[in-house]
């Protein structure tokens, strides 16, 4: 069995919070779904098709969810197994999720795109076909229904980025609205007793409150001098508005006297009335206020952070993810501290003692295992890749240009496929190579740079999506890589292909051991033989999906770190 | 009586009467909401037949025995019928004014009336009360009048929701196909863009095995009116979509087969380098089939091909390429959504066939096909779609819809007024009798200011409600917008109760009567025709 290392930071972003019919709690993280089970929070979605949840939502006994790229699943036994839904062919990523509230009887259900307009299912989900008849724009920001539909009306809002639609039939048809031109929306709440007031108010980027009486249909300035409105929530005649880090309290009848009642220091992500208590999620925590805003209670031990790379040089251990900052344990994985964390990690790479970050606010390095950082160069593009060989250090930038580092600082170098998404850098033997997507012949490309004849050199090329493969050296096939489903080794005849994964379990970690590689296939962990590829074995675990191996030590999809036994 | 012959006065005016006034009694029991029905049962072979509408009711009487009242009855079923094709509502009301127009008539005619001065009497009083008419209208612009409206049409409350919000949403030149379902059904789908009825070419090319369509985003397209069998038809049309940034096609022609077919096919599915393609066959060649692909040439901005044009597609340009956001094909259908065309032209067409539709008389067989271009290029396609158990029950209800969406049609362009036939008392109270230029004049404004009390009192007295005299006195004592709830049996606000008609259709039944009355009001003599042989009475 692995051991689980000591817990780096408990918890990390939360976008969204919901209750399930029998009344559990879900959290929506970008890693899943978190359901508190015996005392802690447990991932609920393992081996699903998505590399980032964006939004989920319960409809009856079902649970839905869906993330980047785009589809839907769902699940039908609290998120124990998932089944894809059959939607109606378009590609836009999936932001929101809503269900009729006659969902047991009418079986209706809605979701937004952000870019193909919306999605509506009429039999619980199962299949989804578009439904956009009236909008003019597709880039769904805000997707709401009505407490309540009656026999007659079923009213339905949708905002995009510069307008308001409204659907009074369930979104069978939309109806573009008459609202300020300039203006840019942003949330939309339905008051609760909406049968009876047809209340419904509308918040826009721009700081401004306007409240509709006909459901919608025509709005009425009530308020302006918020800053960037982000969120509404309406409880028992109290409009909570969200702006930006703090959540100000209004009573509907009197806009002009407003209190603050909550500041926080991080980016506020949702605020929810579950109930009579109201739910707010930030960027790191969850909060519950049940007296409307007086006094908050934090949500603990849940861990929602993303470690993506895993490394090891001399006794340390580093572990960073994206938006959860890099982290270093000296004594085995018992405690960690962090190094790092400002802005975004794009690329690591770490050599002895010395780590190479580029994030999305330049390019840093740190000679000293992170005791102190050093500007390495400003470059406008982001660099998706790092990598130090031909005692260089190497960065390669997201359209696929390649910088080398000299004395006289970063120059950039011709490559064959500048222009192209890049999509990893690593050093690989000594060499230098690119990961790379060529979108003309959906191909990921493995270009390794060759400095006797100082040329790129196209070393592996597989019809795929556009996914990061996982690269993985090895001492007696040279390099592995795993792409889908597949793992490939360079044999003398050329690639060849092993399957060792389904494609809705891709290979997401390679680790090369003595004689045999450790797979991470999505929430499957596999040992493979070296010398026979047909002898896989699944190795106990858990099921958290696998981000990373390396070195003997392996994280997981919510920021937990595991040792190998033999360490 | 013998088999052919003239009719002369007075038996002429007296028979004619008594067969108009024959089947306006039929069609005078189907008014308001209380209406009976009549049950139409022609040959022991046939299912009985439930009707409940006056047009077809009226449609369905073919002639009545006595041959010299059949014509009386087969004009107000002219008038009943043309009432029917132009609004699709108001043929019971027409029966019923022009009737009581035509008895009171009759009876100046006899107390010593010149017929021509009280004909102009009535064409005058007609006049006022159409004016009177347009003046009480009030513009239909929310779902709620719509579906009042609708709901006086068919009587049924969800159809009519349903109904008032495809209005509300299509705009007055929806055009709703209603197709039948087998089971107790109801709803309604709107259609984005255009639909043409065609078929997909094969089914290699379906990507969306749940819905068996081919479906492909952001398309070129290319229309060509003729037919497509070889390779070298179509290779130039894939060679330029090869060089294309996006390689996805949306083909239309009258047909596509043989090695065509397999280059398509084969384009598609080409591992490496494939091209998505949607290909569509339409159902109708010759010159309609070229109209249609005009149609989707203005909408995706596309030139139409043809051999017949002188372009065979192989001489195809990379400049005569359409575009569409979204292409569709099934077996049945072909959809173009959000084509890329000239947003001026597609302006222009729109008024184009807008002035072209509203200068179509109704009963022009393209007026169909004019109002379904319309729809498509303004996005006004919708399908209701009703089912019922029975076969008779989905066809009352197919008919109730039809009905509906025509007079619906008509609300929107010309308004709403105050339903249950107090729109006519008002318009009666609007006559002006002084007007009149001599005393025979006078006695026809008067006799259809009587008559236009005559829907309202047939109404009430559908619904067995006692002296409806006295109850008319009291609506038009409460002013414009009350009127008599049959069914509360009081008095309450038209728009509030949504107890409103189509001013379209009061004002067309008022006219179309009018005409109808003064029309026999004028006839001095009938001449018969021979009557037609029976089988019984053929001898070889």
């Amino acid at each position: 069995m692995w051991n689980e290392l000591a817990q780096i930071a408990p918890g990390g972003p939360i976008l969204d919070i919901f209750l399930t019919e029998k009344g559990e709690q879900i959290l929506v993280s970008p890693n899943g779904l978190l359901k508190h089970q015996s005392q802690t929070w447990r991932l609920l979605m393992r081996g699903v098709p998505f590399w980032q949840t964006n939004c989920a939502a319960a409809a009856g006994k079902t649970i839905f969810s869906s993330g980047f790229p785009t589809g839907i699943i769902r699940s039908i036994d609290g998120g124990k197994s998932w089944l894809n839904t059959f939607i109606d062919q378009q590609t836009a990523p999936i932001v929101n999720i809503v269900a009729s509230p006659n969902y047991a009887k009418d079986r209706i259900m809605l979701a937004a795109t952000d870019g193909d307009g919306i999605l509506r299912s009429t039999d619980g989900g199962r299949h989804w076909q578009l439904s956009n008849f009236g909008l003019r724009d597709f880039q769904i920001v805000e997707l709401v229904v009505a407490p309540q539909w009656d026999e007659r009306y079923e009213f339905c809002i949708a905002v995009s980025e510069t307008a308001v639609y409204q659907s009074p039939n369930g979104g069978r048809a939309w109806r573009r609205v008459e609202f300020d031109e300039e203006a840019h929306p942003s949330a939309v709440v339905f008051s609760p007793d909406f049968q009876n007031d047809r209340t419904v108010y509308l918040s826009t980027q721009d700081g401004k409150l306007f409240c509709s009486a006909n459901s919608g249909r025509q709005w009425q300035k009530v308020a302006d001098g918020f800053e960037t409105i982000s969120g509404l929530c309406l409880i028992q005649n109290k409009l909570f508005i969200v702006e930006f880090d703090k959540v100000i309290a209004c009573a509907t009848s009197d806009f002009s006297k407003r209190e603050i009642v909550l500041q926080d220091t991080l980016p506020i992500l949702s605020l929810n009335a579950i109930k009579t208590q109201l739910h707010l999620t930030t960027i790191d925590g969850v909060t519950v206020s049940a007296d409307n805003g007086r006094s908050w209670q934090a949500v603990e031990s849940y861990n929602a952070r993303r470690f993506v790379w895993v490394k090891r040089s001399a006794n340390a251990l580093i572990v960073a993810g994206p938006d959860d900052g890099i982290w270093l344990s000296t004594d085995g994985g018992r405690s960690w501290s962090l190094l790092w964390a400002d802005g975004t990690v794009l690329a690591l790479d770490v050599s002895h003692e010395q780590i190479f970050v580029s994030s999305d606010i330049g390019l840093f390095v740190s000679p000293d295992l992170g005791k102190s950082w050093l500007q390495a160069g400003v470059i406008d593009e982001q660099m998706m890749g790092v990598a130090i060989a031909d005692s260089h250090l190497w960065l390669g930038s997201q359209f696929g240009q390649i910088f080398r580092q000299s004395g006289a600082g970063l120059e950039p170098q011709n490559a064959p496929f500048t222009g192209k998404a890049l999509l990893d850098m690593q050093q690989i033997n000594g060499f230098v190579t690119t990961v790379v997507y060529n979108a003309d012949s959906s191909e990921i490309q493995l270009w390794q740079w060759q400095p006797e004849n100082k040329v790129w050199h196209l070393f592996f090329s597989e019809r795929s999506q556009p996914n990061k493969p996982v690269i993985a050296v090895d001492n007696r096939w040279g390099v592995v890589i795993g792409v889908a489903g597949s793992l490939y080794v360079k044999a003398q005849s050329g690639w060849r292909r092993v399957q060792v994964s389904s494609s809705d379990a891709p290979i997401t970690a390679v680790y090369s051991q003595q004689d045999h590689f450790l797979i991470g296939a999505t929430d499957r962990l596999l040992k493979v033989s070296k010398t026979d590829f047909a002898q896989i074995e699944a190795l106990s675990w858990d099921g958290d999906p696998i981000l990373d191996i390396s070195e003997h030590v392996m994280v997981t999809i919510n920021g937990r770190v595991f040792q190998a036994p033999s360490q | 009586m013998n088999n052919h012959g003239v009719v002369s006065q007075p038996d002429s005016a007296y028979f004619l009467r008594l067969g108009f006034n024959q089947l306006a009694d039929v069609l005078a029991l189907t008014l308001g909401p209380t209406k009976g029905s009549v049950l139409n049962f022609s040959t022991r072979n046939e299912r009985p037949e439930m009707l409940n509408d006056a047009a077809t009711i009226a449609r369905r009487i073919i002639q009545i025995p006595d041959r010299r009242q059949d014509v009386g009855a087969m004009l107000l079923r002219q008038l009943v019928w043309q009432m029917h094709q132009q609004v699709g509502d108001g043929g019971a009301i027409t029966a019923v004014i022009a009737k009581h127009t035509l008895d009171e008539a009759t009876r100046m005619v006899a107390a010593g009336g010149i017929a021509p001065l009280i004909q102009n009497g009535i064409k005058k009083a007609s006049a006022q009360a159409v004016d009177a008419i347009k003046a009480m209208s009030q513009p239909a612009d929310n779902e709620m009048a719509l579906a009042a409206v609708a709901e006086a049409v068919t009587g049924h409350q969800k159809l009519s929701w349903i109904l008032g919000e495809m209005f509300d949403i299509l705009g007055k030149y929806a055009f709703i196909t209603v197709e039948k379902y087998m089971s107790s059904y109801l709803e309604r789908i709107y259609l984005e863009g255009g639909r043409w009825s065609g078929k997909l070419i094969s089914p290699y090319l379906i990507t969306a095995p749940a819905t068996q369509k081919a479906i492909q985003q952001d398309c070129y397209v290319a229309l060509f009116a003729g037919k497509l069998h070889e390779h070298e038809d179509v290779a130039p049309l894939l060679s330029i979509i090869h060089q294309q940034k996006t390689k996805n096609l949306y083909l239309l022609a009258y047909d596509i087969t043989s090695d065509a077919l397999n280059a398509l096919v084969s384009a598609h599915q080409h591992q490496k380098n494939g091209i998505n393609i949607v290909a569509g066959t339409l159902n109708i060649g010759g010159q309609q089939g070229v109209r249609e692909l005009e149609d989707l040439a203005i909408l995706t901005g596309a030139t139409v091909l043809g051999d017949d044009l002188g372009r065979p597609l192989s001489s195809i340009k990379a400049s005569e390429l359409g575009r569409v956001k979204r292409a569709e094909a099934d077996k049945e259908n072909l959809y173009a959504i959000q084509g890329g065309g000239d947003p001026k032209r597609i302006r222009e067409e729109i008024q184009s066939l807008q002035t072209l539709l509203d200068h179509t008389p109704p009963d022009d067989e393209d007026i169909g096909i004019i109002h379904q271009r319309l729809a498509r290029f303004s996005g006004s396609v919708g399908i209701l779609q009703v089912g019922a158990i029975s076969q008779t029950e989905r066809d009352v209800l197919e008919q109730k819809a039809k009905h509906a969406t025509r007079a619906l049609s008509a609300t929107l362009m010309e308004g709403y007024v105050p339903g249950g036939g107090v729109a006519y008392l008002h318009a009666a109270k609007a006559i002006d009798l002084d007007s009149a230029e001599n005393d025979d004049e006078r006695m026809g404004m008067l006799a259809l200011k009587n008559a236009l009390s005559a829907p309202f009192i047939q109404l009430l007295t559908n619904a067995g409600i006692y002296a409806p005299e006295v109850k008319m006195a009291d609506v038009m004592a409460k002013g414009n917008g009350t009127v008599y709830h049959i069914i509360e049996e009081d008095f309450v606000s038209a728009v509030d109760a949504g107890i409103v008609d189509a001013t379209k259709m009061t004002r067309m039944a008022l006219e179309t009567a009018v005409s109808g009355a003064v029309m026999a009001l004028s006839v001095d003599v009938t001449v018969l025709k021979k009557k037609p042989r029976t089988n019984k009475d053929y001898t070889p």
